[in-house]
């Protein structure tokens, strides 16, 4: 099986080496391991870093924010022929060390998406009081709006499928697509289960990710689509 | 004819001669004249004959004439609104689209390259 672990990067200079450098190199089941680095039209040198430490580096000429470049890692790995992707966050907070568990229920056929998820067993290290009730409003929005039951809505570090990624169709380009993509696992049917992982907040990856105050705007905009669809 | 119909007009007159001038040179389709001509049209009704719109005020139940016309309006704003938000909408992900492309083009050259 061939594994591309997709990781989208926007002026992540500071952290792609170490992201990069961390990665597994061999997994049981696994023949090929090949990580693509989307850069999303950064102005620094995350590019040209990526490439140096191994990566496939996708080019994107101008910002289109992470479901954009995250879906241009999905077209990518569907054209060539991968199995199996993981997406995996550049700023340092996701643990290689969690994806075999991660591959290990796709690779072993029995679902097709795999979401990691902080809060089942695993700790979310230096995750503030107010992150964890607007992740805990996203369970609640989730379950009612899209219909799936999970226990973490916005974590980045997830398995797909090569017939997940053909069925899922990103269309939200900035940070909705977390939201968009458990809705179309719901409507689509797609046999899931979360893992629990460890996500790890420092002082970068808090001012590098996303706020708490882009909840509203992310649950609008999914009411918004699931309206007008 | 008051001053303000006066000038109420010749704003008309110019809006839908833009409108021409853009189907004329292809830049709007004939549908769309057809809708800004109908909008236009209804202004000039009002504009010269203002008690129209009081009849049909009293007809759907609104008590004066210019009500109609700013619920009306209000509701074309809305619209117009929505319509320019999809177009908006349509335009980024064209972009994507075509970066998306390019990313993956540019990153077969560089394989074939190696």
């Amino acid at each position: 099986m061939k594994l591309a672990i997709v990781i989208a990067a926007y002026n992540e200079e500071n952290s792609i080496h170490s992201t990069l450098s961390s990665l597994p190199k061999k997994l049981d089941g696994i023949n090929c391991i090949v990580p693509i680095v989307v850069d999303d039209g950064s102005t620094d040198r995350t590019g040209e870093l990526a490439e140096e430490a191994g990566a496939q580096v996708l080019t994107h000429l101008i910002n289109r924010g992470q479901g954009a470049a995250l879906k241009t890692g999905f077209d990518y790995a569907v054209k060539y022929g991968y199995d199996l992707v993981v997406t995996f966050d550049a700023d340092g907070q996701h643990q290689s060390e969690d994806i075999p568990a991660l591959i290990r229920p796709i690779v072993d056929g029995k679902v097709e998406v795999t979401l990691g998820s902080r809060f089942k067993g695993k700790k979310a290290i230096n995750m503030s009081y107010s992150r964890k009730i607007v992740l805990l409003i996203g369970v609640i929005f989730t379950r009612l709006i899209s219909r799936i039951s999970v226990t973490d809505t916005h974590n980045g570090l997830r398995a797909f499928s090569r017939k997940a990624l053909q069925t899922i169709e990103l269309m939200q380009d900035k940070m909705e697509h977390a939201s968009e993509i458990l809705d179309q696992i719901s409507r689509h049917k797609l046999s899931f289960m979360e893992v629990p992982v460890t996500i790890k907040y420092s002082d970068y990856s808090l001012q590098k990710g996303q706020r708490s105050s882009q909840a509203l705007k992310i649950a609008l905009t999914i009411l918004f689509y699931k309206m007008v669809r | 004819m008051n001053l303000f119909s006066f000038f109420g007009l010749i704003f008309v007159i110019f809006a839908w001669s833009r409108a021409f001038n853009r189907v004329r040179t292809k830049l709007m389709s004939w549908r769309e004249f057809l809708f800004w001509s109908v909008i236009w049209c209804t202004a000039v009704v009002i504009l010269i004959w203002p008690s129209y719109s009081t009849k049909l005020a009293s007809y759907i139940g609104i008590g004066r004439g210019a009500d109609v016309i700013v619920y009306f309006s209000l509701l074309l704003i809305f619209y117009l609104l929505y319509r320019i938000y999809a177009y908006i909408d349509t335009i980024e992900r064209d972009i994507t689209k075509l970066v998306r492309v390019m990313a993956v083009e540019r990153q077969n050259v560089k394989s074939k390259k190696l």
